[in-house]
């Protein structure tokens, strides 16, 4: 076999200077003369934190066990003044999301959160995991966040990290509507005799005798310095909840819901700090006036109905909302709106029983030559991030995804000016070179491969990734997603949240399918440091070139390991044995993220050429 | 009536012609217009990829017309243009299928051309189940004996919708002479393994019509690069080319599905052009998708083959990484392999249900627990087991690498954990070695995830391609009796088994891409008394994965590999057939649906299938042919310097 690949290939080198490619696949001359650019590597660390199934979680005195997987939201809760922590490097907890129904005689039947202590090395920026003893007398390095004096939990998929303190929620997303889907043959909630709520603040829910499945798709607050549940919080209505958002005013909180349809909710507390009591809304936005309408949060039968009294409502109805964050800066709050590619017949009929359409589904589909959402032919391959200003009390289209290629020249732009499907979604604050930033944390998390969401040269795999946008820039597009990293081929890349020093991300990669190697197949949570003083984030915006020049321009950015283009350009890199290791088609710039270091080559199809220097 | 014809006649000439026309003229339009780099435009347009891709562009706008078209004779009622028309439609969409499934897979099987079995959406916490949609449905609505217009007319309009959508992002997409070699060669494994086997076209049986029309639509892209070629002075890369598509294009005229010579027509014209289309990418010098990619696919493009034994990548399957420590893991997952300290009362071993002797069998109906009582299911072969994206029949593992542990923690198995399997082997100096050697890169070497790929490693070497079927393909042309070659022309052909047990791996692993791991719904009975009735194990619905808990996955199993059939038995998840006749017996009656069980999801046609007892022969006679010829022994001697004595004393296998 071999052989005649060989013989193949001697055939082709017979031929090289006839090639009818004008990159022949060695360069029989080299220039080495050609201008030099240098790469440096990149200013980022990477670190990985906690791996699932393999890092140990303490789930009782004495008893440990690997970690559950399918690590989602991560919330942050930085140190206060009152926390008495030993070790002066520590900065604050990390609490990581299980979205899973899974039996666990130690972790407890179900999903789940792991919680630990962070501290940062102040020599070299490195984060280091701080053991800990809890009062209750578990001690160790990971604690099992413990469910038991809420029921169970499950699926937990996004959460909410409050801006004012770090407090806690986690999202209990995957909506269940029966107790079969939480038994699942006995291999999830094995438990699923009826449960009754009892001794909680909220006087409507005590002492209701609920399903089992019923306790799920609540949002629960968490203590990670005791790693233990607080409390479900029964009046902000049982929903597919995903994502959520802390106001500065520490009394009003923003709920997204992951669904089609899903509605925006809103809850005002009656004091700051104690969301046992207060008012629930869901966002109707043609209500005429002031588009949030109560709905009853001291009826729990309504509480446990929320999406049916939603729509009786004339709620909006959204296609799958997830993440919500909020910048603490001017009070707007983003979302992302995932997508979903064919919605019609999630949302018909609803509508038919008094849901409304956001408005800018309705323009969508009439853009699309469809009769309105609820047409079959109405796509929504790739989905958008909403804003929603408290000052206007309007939810508008903060950055649409895409695009679809029909009204874009962008396929030369590929991937890095690609948004599809995002997910998840935070705030990172950090200072930069004396300036005080705020950046957007944008995950992608693929609904398919189709139309572009996936680049051609991966067909079957889905490339998911996170993007960075400055929040300084006014009305910004596609053209100002600065991609940040890209995970192991089949993960979904979720969670991030910024440290509150604003040196790290932390970032958790799920569920990776393939090929990769330990740990990368795991779910894990890493981090990546170096947004503050690195020069990282200097080099994140996008180069401008001058267009005027005919001359061929390069531009490394050593962040996103991308070399950028002053023109769409075929370019070919070589090695330095003159052997031809890559071909770019029809691009604006390469990503080098897959190159060892060295010494390349650059040679574009009208005979220009650079050297690179990849360090 | 004449008036009738007459606008319809002006109708059509509006809506399509002048709609191509239009679109022709807008194209050209464009191209002059983007006007930047004006030298590289030309350059691009007279070298053959910018022919190429206006072609496409063209053929494009002409399949959008006759979906258009047909629509509207469906809309109107119109019967007999839609039978007339029905060719033209199916043609305008296989003339550019093979560009149109290379440029977006996905949106061509959820929408375009997609099977027509029901599936579940991806990503969202219901049980969505997308019903199937486009062109292999109104196949079969067509193909029906009565027309159901009401069913046509929605599918149609459908289908108008998405290939809107479809081609509107299609129009700004240019193909690259790498993109253009690659959905070509593509195309030529997706034709030999699901096109003359009937596969994709199970209402009409077209599918050497098909054939034939996509040996044409390749034969007309390639010419492009005649002039390329001569340019190079190997204007004889292109004669050969295109002397083989015209053999393949006169062998494919007759379109008769059953009497079609399969086996010549791989050896003598798919696989040659398929090595010669690389072949002419290598010598024109243009990147291949090494070059590209940080990824691989799992067809490996250098592969020469539909047969050669490289076609697919075993390291695409698994996370184990293709380094130079490779055949050290290897070496120590054969020793683990064979090595029952592995259980917890160190007496059952990996082998003790995957002899080597029995291509890694058992030979029992259902393998025995750890206490001799027969376990669920079947024990399945491990030969060119890698090659697939679920394990166990259930499919519940999804990679090689996590099958192990449902062995290790299972109580009828192992019955152990990781934690005692780790702390066993680190009493054993041999062991701490060789994992140390195996995994230098990691601190500490014995550890949870390198027992998997150890243990692994060694599994995806268990792939040999030397059986008669590899020999005669690797051109030993007596290496198959003329009846195992009727045998083969049947088990492609009227017996339907290739559409299941596809090419080269006779497994459920799907061509062309080879990414994605089938399971089928068949009616195997509980056991083989007659009248038979449907085994009581729900398959892979029950294989505990939330995602997969879909109706239409009760008794649903993995479709195994038939390589090395003939040692594998008995056959089917239980085991309920002892021999191959048996096996064979099933399927002619068009398996439990088809004697009578009542199966609606059966996704087995249920129709009998006419075998004679002369091709049932045969095509066990053939199924022979896929026996390799072994080799694989157990390790010489295991380890015995663990502290435990009992463990020393284990014996080698059961």
């Amino acid at each position: 076999m071999k052989l005649k690949v060989l013989s193949l290939m001697a055939l082709v080198i017979s031929n090289l200077g006839l090639a009818q490619s004008e990159f022949p696949a060695a360069a029989v001359e080299t220039d080495w003369e050609a201008v030099e650019v240098v790469i440096p590597p990149s200013p980022f660390q990477y670190q990985v934190l906690f791996v699932g199934g393999e890092d140990l979680v303490q789930t009782g005195e004495n008893e440990a066990v690997p970690a559950k997987q399918w690590h989602d939201f991560i919330g942050f809760t930085p140190l206060s003044a009152t926390d008495c922590v030993d070790d002066p490097n520590a900065i604050g907890w990390v609490s990581v999301n299980h979205e899973r129904i899974l039996a666990d005689d130690k972790i407890g039947d179900g999903g789940g959160m792991t919680a630990f202590l962070l501290g940062r090395n102040p020599s070299d920026d490195t984060l280091y995991i701080i053991p800990q003893t809890l009062s209750d007398g578990r001690s160790g390095d990971f604690f099992n966040v413990d469910f038991s004096n809420v029921g169970e939990t499950g699926m937990n998929c996004g959460g909410i990290t409050s801006v004012v303190d770090g407090r806690i929620w986690t999202a209990e997303e995957w909506f269940r509507t029966d107790n079969a889907s939480i038994f699942l043959d006995g291999t999830g909630v094995r438990d699923i005799s009826d449960y009754t709520i009892k001794y909680t603040e909220f006087e409507m829910a005590n002492f209701q005798t609920i399903q089992k499945y019923q306790n799920f798709n609540w949002m629960v607050e968490i203590d990670p310095r005791e790693a233990k549940a607080i409390r479900k919080q029964y009046n902000w209505g049982r929903q597919p909840f995903e994502g959520g958002a802390v106001a500065v005013d520490n009394r009003t909180v923003y709920l997204g819901a992951d669904a089609t349809p899903g509605f925006f909710t809103k809850f005002v507390a009656d004091e700051a700090g104690d969301f046992t009591q207060g008012t629930l809304y869901v966002f109707k936005h043609d209500a005429g006036g002031d588009p949030w309408v109560e709905i009853d949060s001291n009826d729990f039968d309504k509480m446990l109905e929320f999406a049916a009294e939603a729509v009786s409502g004339g709620a909006t109805m959204f296609n799958r909302l997830e993440w919500v964050t909020l910048d603490k800066e001017t009070g707007k709050v983003y979302m992302t709106e995932t997508g979903r590619d064919n919605p019609a017949s999630r949302w018909a009929d609803e509508a038919a029983a008094g849901a409304v359409y956001a408005p800018h589904h309705i323009a969508r589909a009439i853009a699309q030559g469809a009769t309105g959402p609820d047409d079959a032919a109405y796509w929504d391959y790739y989905g958008r991030i909403l804003e929603y200003d408290p000052a206007t009390q309007e939810v508008t289209v903060f950055m649409e995804g895409g695009p679809y290629f029909e009204t874009s020249p962008a396929v030369a732009d590929y991937p890095n000016k690609h948004l599809s499907n995002p997910d998840g979604l935070s705030i990172l604050y950090t200072n930069v070179a004396g300036e005080d930033k705020r950046y957007l944390l944008i995950q992608e998390d693929l609904n398919g491969t189709s139309f572009g969401r996936t680049p051609l040269e991966y067909p079957d795999d889905r490339m998911c990734e996170m993007y960075v946008l400055d929040l300084d820039i006014a009305s910004p597009t596609l053209d100002d997603l600065i991609r940040l990293t890209q995970t192991p081929r089949g993960a979904e890349i979720t969670g991030a949240v910024g440290t509150a020093d604003g040196k790290s991300v932390l970032v958790n990669s799920q569920h990776p399918d393939t090929s990769n190697p330990f740990p990368y197949n795991n779910s894990l949570t890493f981090a990546i440091t170096g947004f503050d003083d690195s020069g990282a984030l200097e080099t994140l915006a996008a180069p401008e070139f001058d267009l005027d020049t005919d001359e061929f321009i390069i531009y490394p950015n050593p962040t996103e390991r991308i070399v950028y283009f002053n023109q769409v350009a075929d370019v070919a890199l070589y090695d330095i044995t003159g052997r031809r290791v890559a071909v770019y088609r029809d691009v604006r710039s390469i990503d080098i993220a897959g190159f060892s270091t060295g010494t390349y080559l650059l040679k574009t199809s009208e005979g220009e050429t650079k050297k690179l220097l990849i360090k | 009536m004449i008036a009738i014809m007459l606008k319809r006649f002006t109708r059509l000439f509006r809506s399509d012609n002048l709609l191509l026309l239009v679109s022709i003229l807008l194209t050209v339009l464009l191209i002059s217009a983007s006007k930047p780099h004006v030298n590289k435009e030309d350059n691009y347009r007279a070298k053959a990829i910018g022919f190429l891709n206006q072609k496409f562009q063209e053929e494009l706008q002409y399949w959008k017309s006759q979906t258009t078209s047909f629509d509207q004779y469906a809309q109107e009622g119109d019967a007999l243009a839609l039978q007339r028309d029905y060719k033209k439609l199916r043609g305008s969409y296989k003339q550019i299928e093979f560009m149109l499934e290379y440029l977006d897979k996905e949106a061509v099987d959820r929408n375009i051309n997609g099977a027509p079995l029901p599936k579940l959406e991806p990503k969202v916490a219901e049980h969505v189940v997308l019903a199937p949609k486009g062109l292999q449905v109104i196949d079969e609505l067509m193909g029906a004996s009565t027309l159901d217009l009401e069913a046509l007319q929605e599918q149609t309009a459908l289908l108008l919708k998405n290939t809107e959508i479809l081609t509107k992002f299609l129009t700004s997409r240019k193909f690259t002479d790498r993109q253009f070699f690659e959905s070509s060669r593509q195309a030529m494994l997706r034709l030999m393994t699901l096109g003359i086997t009937g596969f994709d076209t199970p209402g009409t049986l077209m599918g050497i019509g098909d054939a034939h029309q996509v040996l044409q639509s390749l034969k007309s892209y390639s010419a492009y690069y005649q002039s390329e070629l001569q340019n190079i002075n190997q204007q004889a890369l292109w004669d050969q080319l295109s002397k083989l598509f015209d053999k393949g294009i006169s062998k494919t005229a007759k379109g008769d599905f059953e009497r079609f010579d399969r086996l010549r027509f791989l050896d003598e014209v798919a696989n040659p052009i398929y090595k010669l289309l690389l072949e002419i990418h290598l010598s024109l010098g243009y990147e291949t998708i090494e070059e590209v990619s940080r990824y691989l696919p799992a067809v490996n493009y250098e592969a020469t083959s539909l047969f050669s034994p490289n076609l697919l990548d075993p390291f695409y399957y698994s996370s184990v990484p293709n380094d130079s420590l490779f055949d050290q893991r290897a070496a120590l997952g054969k020793l683990l392999f064979y090595d029952p300290v592995l259980s917890a009362d160190n007496e059952m071993s990996c082998a003790s249900c995957h002899n080597p002797k029995r291509a890694f069998t058992d030979g029992m109906p259902k393998s025995l627990s750890n206490q001799g009582e027969p376990l669920k299911r079947n024990a399945l072969t491990l030969n060119y087991a890698i090659y697939a994206t679920g394990y166990f029949h259930d499919l519940r593992a999804k990679r090689l690498e996590d099958q192990f542990e449902h062995v290790v923690l299972s109580q009828d198995e192992f019955d152990t954990n990781y934690r005692d399997i780790l702390n066993k082997l680190s009493s054993s100096p041999t062991y701490r070695k060789l994992f140390a050697e195996a995994f230098p890169e990691q601190a500490k070497g014995l550890r949870i995830n390198n027992i998997d790929y150890a243990l692994a490693a060694y599994v995806m070497k268990l792939n040999r391609y030397d059986s008669a079927l590899d020999r005669f393909f690797a051109g030993d042309s007596k290496a198959l009796t003329p009846e195992q070659r009727k045998g083969f022309n049947l088990f492609t052909g009227k017996a339907a088994c290739a559409t299941c047990h596809f090419m080269p791996l006779f497994s459920g692993t799907v061509p062309p891409l080879f990414n994605e791991s089938e399971s089928e719904v068949l009616g195997v009975p509980l056991s083989n008394q007659k009248p038979w009735v449907l085994d009581s194990d729900i398959g892979r619905r029950g294989n505990g994965l939330e995602k997969e808990k879909a109706d239409f996955y009760s008794n649903s199993f993995k479709t195994p590999t038939l390589r090395n059939i003939a040692l594998t038995g008995p056959y089917m998840h239980n085991g309920v057939f002892n021999s191959l006749e048996e096996v064979m017996e099933f399927y002619n009656l068009g398996g439990g649906a088809g004697s009578g069980m009542d199966l609606e999801h059966q996704t087995l046609a249920r129709d009998p299938l006419g075998l004679t007892q002369a091709e049932i022969e045969k095509l066990i006679a053939f199924m022979q042919a896929l026996t390799d010829d072994g080799g694989f022994n157990p390790p010489a001697s295991l380890p015995r310097d663990f502290e435990a004595v009992e463990v020393n004393k284990r014996p080698l296998s059961r």
